[in-house]
């Protein structure tokens, strides 16, 4: 009884708005002095899940994704996916999605993403005739390929609760990432058609040129995915690479990076990752205590009651993630979940890169509904539109982004098959 | 007065923030470092990855003393935000009291540890593991000092490259 019990706790400090790393240190503690076991595991478990090589890739790509948009790669990005799409009928949508695309592979956060590329392409979507609410929705709903696409904050972090590599979850997202973008573009290009004509006409000259400029912010993606699957470099050791990448091509080729710009880049990096950091750290000695109160293993119990067919528990996690992602926040749900969820992964045969892929896709749709959709939010905010607006808008793309789970989920080949050639 | 104590709040923040930035720039330019020599020099550094690790685990607790001054910590708000009277201010004591539970907690059992683990030190860098866990305490004092502080005088942001004194940017929003 006592891992129902510490979770109830902890949901309870969590709803009366108690800071989350410090509800679960603090649950923590309480258990360890009750089940008579010294809390100096407490701290010692705390301390040695950061003393990782592997974590020190977060504020690395915290870093870097700062850098990109102080020093205006991103802005050369987003030019760069509106020469390719810009053409079409409804183009810009569809443009939205591929700068999220391109976006993704050099930024490893989806706010980062909804900001960037919703902070240039919303404006413009508006200025062109496309409803606003729709602006919004496409740019909320494409930036969740910021943590599926590599690299990504929540697959390190995914990566430190539960020591699967994080080199083998990056490439993983790869496929179900670019197979999520494609089926956000038809949409996007399927609802934005009636709204809007082209923005530029398809020419060789207007992509060679926009190639010319973006070209730099490309290698990005080539030096983090190549580098991994290649067996260059690890995950961390592509952060730093990325980061000195980023900061030369900003403050050198395209000089858009002052002192000033840099210095509050890497405060706020700092800070952030000071936030990430404490929830992890926090996150092992909770996820030891529940699972020293053998919290998994009645998890699994109780699943295995509603069905044993290792399917059918995957659709049931689907399930209980959607309930969980629409109102906890996505990290502080992974914090939660995954301690309980990789076990029960474990126990049912699920390829652990597989399950991570679903678990993560899942979560990152409660960012675009409501009542707790950021990315949403932020998004209607730039749109300014009513959040009503945005969330009847959202619906065709949540409805996509829903079935690119189960279709991930139901063909496991879509996340295993490039980390399989990892060397 | 005011401005007095929010000067010196500003600049404790600011002492803060500089040494962390600069243990963060430390990890960076030893882990880049190695990879660079590793391809190009003579090979990698032995001490490289526990430097960084060690390194790490003080930046990370500090960091996160850093954020209680931001006021950056997530937070699930929602529902709290809807009470009000009496029972807002019932479940802001009680949001402070876990606070500071978890601010003690950090403090004492860090500095047992340190105490207890003074005399053993890392393989490659001979780092004492007493210290480490001494900074994780220390960063419990910075994390109760900085909470108490953004509560009183409000937290910290970063403004075209400067603290100041005001609502926190979107830092949680930039965490999804």
């Amino acid at each position: 009884m006592t891992g129902p019990i510490l979770l109830l706790a902890f949901l309870i400090l969590v709803l009366a708005g108690v800071r989350i790393a410090y509800a679960m240190g603090v649950t923590t503690v309480v258990a360890l002095i009750l089940l008579d076991i010294p809390t100096s595991a407490f701290l010692t478990r705390s301390v040695a899940s950061v003393n990782s090589f592997s974590l020190l890739a977060i504020p690395f790509f915290v870093i870097a994704g700062d850098l990109l948009t102080a020093g205006g790669i991103s802005r050369r990005i987003i030019k760069l996916a509106e020469s390719f799409f810009g053409w079409m009928r409804g183009g810009l949508g569809v443009v939205n999605v591929g700068s999220s695309v391109l976006f993704a592979g050099v930024s490893g956060s989806a706010a980062a993403d909804t900001a960037a590329v919703g902070g240039v392409l919303i404006p413009e979507m508006k200025r062109a005739g496309y409803r606003p609410g729709f602006a919004a929705a496409v740019t909320a709903a494409s930036a969740t390929l910021g943590p599926i696409i590599p690299p990504s904050l929540l697959m390190i972090i995914y990566g430190g609760i539960t020591g699967v590599s994080v080199g083998s979850l990056f490439i993983a997202g790869i496929l179900p990432g670019l197979f999520l973008g494609l089926t956000l573009m038809l949409m996007a290009w399927w609802i934005g058609r009636k709204q809007a004509s082209a923005v530029t006409t398809l020419s060789l000259k207007n992509i060679l040129s926009a190639a010319r400029q973006g070209i730099l912010g490309i290698f990005i993606p080539v030096i983090i995915i190549g580098g991994i699957l290649f067996g260059v470099f690890t995950a961390t050791e592509a952060g730093v690479i990325v980061l000195a990448y980023s900061y030369l091509v900003s403050k050198l080729i395209y000089r858009e990076l002052s002192h000033r710009d840099f210095v509050g880049v890497m405060v706020r990096s700092a800070v952030l990752s000071g936030v990430l950091m404490l929830i992890v750290a926090m996150a092992a000695s909770f996820a030891w205590i529940l699972a020293y109160a053998n919290t998994p293993r009645a998890m699994v119990e109780v699943l295995t009651t509603l069905s044993d067919d290792p399917t059918v528990v995957m659709l049931l996690v689907i399930v209980l993630l959607l309930i969980v992602g629409m109102f906890v926040e996505t990290i502080a749900a992974m914090i939660i979940t995954v301690p309980v969820l990789f076990p029960l992964g474990e126990e049912m045969g699920f390829d652990p890169i597989h399950f991570a892929l679903v678990i993560v896709m899942t979560l990152l749709i409660g960012t675009v509904t409501p009542p707790l959709g950021v990315l949403l939010y932020v998004a209607a905010g730039i749109a300014k539109v009513s959040i009503a607006n945005a969330i009847k808008e959202s619906i065709p793309f949540v409805v996509v982004m829903i079935a690119t789970v189960f279709v991930v989920a139901l063909v496991p080949a879509l996340v295993t098959w490039l980390p399989s050639l990892q060397q | 007065m005011d401005n007095l104590f929010q000067r010196s709040w500003l600049v404790f923040i600011r002492m803060q923030a500089t040494t962390v930035v600069l243990i963060l720039l430390a990890i960076v330019l030893v882990t880049l470092a190695n990879v660079l020599l590793r391809f190009l020099g003579p090979g990698s550094l032995t001490w490289a990855d526990e430097f960084a690790r060690v390194s790490f685990v003080m930046f990370s607790f500090l960091a996160a003393a850093l954020a209680c001054g931001f006021g950056a910590h997530l937070v699930v708000d929602g529902i709290v935000n809807k009470a009000t009277g009496i029972i807002r201010t019932v479940i802001h004591a009680f949001q402070a009291l876990v606070a500071g539970v978890f601010f003690l907690t950090i403090i004492v059992i860090g500095y047992t540890q340190a105490l207890d683990n003074l005399g053993q030190r890392t393989p490659a860098i001979y780092f004492p593991v007493g210290v480490m866990y001494g900074v994780v305490a220390f960063s419990g004092v910075l994390m109760l000092i900085n909470s108490l502080m953004a509560t009183t005088l409000g937290a910290v942001s970063v403004h075209a490259g400067r603290l100041v004194l005001g609502e926190p940017e979107e830092l949680l929003e930039e965490v999804a």
